[in-house]
C-alpha cells in the first residue's frame, strides 16, 4: 500500500516550527504542551509578525511549520498569513492557524489567503494538548510537507 | 283613415318651396344646411355610444344614452325640415318635433340630480395631480423602507461582529485558564511542583482579565442605553474632582494634568459623562505619560453649535492607520495587563448616545489629542411611539460599537 509505505518513510521526521503568537499565556501555554512531544524538535516563539517575518527569511534555519494565531494585537495575524504566502520562498511552508476564533468569516478568509490549516484553540486544556498531537502527527506522519520533495 | 297615412299625409299645404318666395341659392342653401345638421346630429349619437360603450368606468352611462336620443331626434327634425321642400308632412313634422321636445326635457330632468355629482367629480388634471403626490410619497415610503433595511442589516451585522469580537475576547483567557490547569494537573500526578506556582498564577491573572473584561462589557452596555433627562453638566467641576480622585487611587502617578480654563458646561447625564472624561484622562496617563513626567492637557474649544473637548498628552502618539481602531471595543495597542480594550469604546459610546462623536490625532512621537464634540443644546426629543421611534433612535442599541475589523474589511 502506498500509504503504508509513505507513513512509515516519513516516522522518524521532526519537526522545527516558528509559533508566531502575541498573547505570552498562550504562547507559553503551546511551547510547554509542545514541548512534551517528543516528534518536535525545536519551537521558536515570535510575538510580532515583524520578527515572524524576519525569522522566516533569514533562511539560516529550517522551519517545517509555522502555527499563527490570527489577533495579534495591531497586525493581524492574516497580514502575517497574506505575507508568507506571498512570499515565492516562503509560501510552501505550511501555515497552521490557530484562533480562538471559530466564526466562519475568520476560517473562510483563512482559507482565501491559502492557511493549510485552521485549528481552533480549545478552552479544554486536555483537548488543547490532544489537538496539538494531532497537528504534529499529521505534519509528521500524513503530509511530510516538502521534507522529501 | 289610417293613422301611418294620415301623419304622412301632405295635402293640406304647399310644398316649402311654393311658401313665399325662395331663391334657388336661398333654398338650397337652407335645404343643404338642414341635412348636414340633420347627417351630422345621426354621427353625434354613434361617436357618443361608442365612447360609452368603450369606457365601462364612464360615471353616469344613462345620461350618455339620454344624450344620444335628444341629439338623435334633433337631427332627425332637421332632416324633416329638409324634407318639408317636397314633401311638406307637417304633421310628421310635429311629431319629431314633440319627440324631441320630451326627449330634450327628460334629459334635462335626468341631468339636475345629478349635477352636484357630476360637479363634485375630480377633475382628471386634479386627479393626475393627486396620483403623482401619492406616488412620490409611495416612492419616498419605499426608499425609507429600503435605507432602514439596511440599517437594520448593518445593525444585524454589527451585532454579529460585536457578539462575534466579544466571544473570541472572552475565549482567550479562558483558553490560558483551561491550558494551564491541564499542565498544573499534569505536574501534580507526576510530582512535579517546580512550575506550579507560575502556572497557577497565569490562571489567577486570566481569571482576573475575564472577570474585568466582563466588567467592561457591562460599563459599555450600560453607556449604550439611551440618553433620557438630559441636565447641565458643569465639566471643569467634573473634571477637578476626577483628577482628586485619580490623584488619591494612585497617588504615586507623577504626571501633571493641565485643564484650560473655563470648560463650558453641557447638557447630558453626569454619570456617563464622568465616566467619558475618567476613560480619557486614564488612558492618557496610562498609554500617554510614559515617563514620571507626563503632562496631560484637558481643554474645550466652543464650535457652532457643538463644543470640542480635548485631552492631549505628550506621549509616543499613535500611527495613523489605528487612529480609528483604538475606539473599537478590545482593540489594544499594548498588551499591558491593565487595559481591557473597552475605555474608548466607551468613550465614543458616550458620545454617541449624546449625539455627539469622538476621534483622535496624533503624529506617532509627537503625543495624542482625543477630541470628543457634544452639542451645546440636547436635541429634540423625537415623537414617542410608531416604527419611527425604534429606528430612529440609533441610541437605544447598546451594543452598538465599531469593532476594529470592519474597518479591515472583514466579510
Amino acid at each position: 500500500m502506498v500509504q503504508g509505505i509513505r507513513t512509515s518513510v516519513s516516522t522518524g521526521r521532526k519537526l522545527a516550527i516558528l509559533l508566531v503568537e502575541d498573547n505570552p499565556d498562550h504562547a507559553a501555554l503551546l511551547r510547554i504542551t509542545l514541548q512534551y512531544d517528543q516528534r518536535v524538535e525545536r519551537i521558536e516563539w515570535v510575538c510580532e509578525p515583524r520578527d515572524a517575518f524576519d525569522r522566516l527569511r533569514r533562511g539560516d534555519t529550517r522551519f517545517d511549520l509555522v502555527l499563527l494565531d490570527l489577533d495579534l494585537g495591531h497586525t493581524s495575524g492574516f497580514d502575517v498569513l497574506e505575507g508568507v504566502k506571498d512570499d515565492e520562498r516562503l509560501r510552501r511552508t505550511p501555515v497552521v492557524v490557530l484562533s480562538t476564533s471559530d466564526a466562519g468569516s475568520d476560517r473562510k478568509r483563512a482559507y482565501d489567503l491559502h492557511a493549510n490549516s485552521y485549528v481552533v484553540k480549545p478552552v479544554d486544556g486536555r483537548q488543547l494538548g490532544a489537538r496539538l498531537s494531532e497537528v504534529v502527527s499529521y505534519w509528521t506522519q500524513c503530509d511530510a510537507g516538502l521534507a522529501r520533495a | 283613415m289610417n293613422p301611418f297615412r294620415w301623419i304622412l299625409d301632405s295635402d293640406a299645404w304647399p310644398e316649402r318651396w311654393h311658401c313665399g318666395t325662395w331663391s334657388d341659392a336661398h333654398g338650397y342653401t337652407h335645404l343643404l344646411a338642414d341635412v348636414a345638421i340633420g347627417g351630422a346630429y345621426f354621427a353625434i349619437p354613434i361617436a357618443l355610444l361608442y365612447f360609452v360603450w368603450r369606457r365601462p368606468d364612464l360615471p353616469f352611462p344613462r345620461i350618455f344614452w339620454l344624450f344620444g336620443a335628444f341629439i338623435l331626434s334633433c337631427g332627425a327634425g332637421h332632416l324633416l325640415d329638409a324634407l318639408m321642400f317636397y314633401q311638406p308632412s307637417y304633421r310628421l313634422l310635429t311629431a319629431a318635433k314633440v319627440t324631441t321636445a320630451l326627449v330634450s326635457w327628460l334629459t334635462l330632468v335626468a341631468l339636475v340630480p345629478i349635477l352636484p355629482q357630476a360637479l363634485a367629480l375630480p377633475s382628471i388634471a386634479r386627479t393626475n395631480e393627486r396620483l403623482a403626490r401619492e406616488n412620490a410619497a409611495r416612492k419616498k415610503a419605499q426608499a425609507e423602507l429600503r435605507t432602514r433595511n439596511e440599517a437594520l442589516q448593518h445593525k444585524t451585522e454589527e451585532l454579529e461582529q460585536f457578539v462575534h469580537t466579544v466571544a473570541h475576547d472572552l475565549k482567550s483567557p479562558l483558553v490560558t485558564m483551561g491550558g494551564f490547569l491541564a499542565l498544573a494537573r499534569h505536574d501534580l500526578a507526576e510530582q512535579r511542583h517546580s512550575d506550579l506556582d507560575q502556572n497557577l498564577a497565569r490562571v489567577e491573572r486570566a481569571s482576573h482579565r475575564l472577570g474585568d473584561l466582563i466588567q467592561g462589557l457591562l460599563d459599555l452596555a450600560r453607556v449604550g442605553r439611551a440618553v433620557g433627562a438630559r441636565t447641565p453638566v458643569n465639566v471643569e467641576a467634573l473634571v477637578k474632582n476626577l483628577v482628586l480622585e485619580l490623584h488619591t487611587r494612585s497617588p504615586e502617578r507623577k504626571a501633571t494634568i493641565r485643564i484650560v480654563t473655563p470648560l463650558p458646561s453641557v447638557p447630558a447625564d453626569a454619570g456617563r459623562l464622568s465616566a467619558l472624561f475618567e476613560n480619557l484622562l486614564v488612558n492618557a496617563l496610562q498609554y500617554g505619560c510614559p515617563d514620571d513626567d507626563g503632562e496631560v492637557t484637558v481643554g474645550a474649544i466652543t464650535r457652532g453649535p457643538e463644543v470640542h473637548f480635548f485631552v492631549s498628552d505628550k506621549g509616543p502618539g499613535i500611527a495613523p492607520e489605528h487612529h480609528r481602531r483604538v475606539f473599537g471595543l478590545f482593540q489594544r495597542l499594548a498588551r499591558d495587563e491593565h487595559g481591557t480594550g473597552v475605555g474608548l469604546a466607551l468613550v465614543e459610546k458616550v458620545a454617541r448616545v449624546h449625539g455627539g462623536r469622538a476621534w483622535v490625532e496624533s503624529t506617532p512621537g509627537e503625543g495624542s489629542t482625543f477630541w470628543v464634540a457634544l452639542p451645546l443644546e440636547a436635541p429634540e426629543e423625537k415623537a414617542p411611539g410608531g416604527a419611527d421611534r425604534a429606528f430612529a433612535d440609533e441610541t437605544s442599541n447598546p451594543y452598538d460599537v465599531t469593532p476594529w475589523s470592519k474597518e479591515l474589511g472583514l466579510p
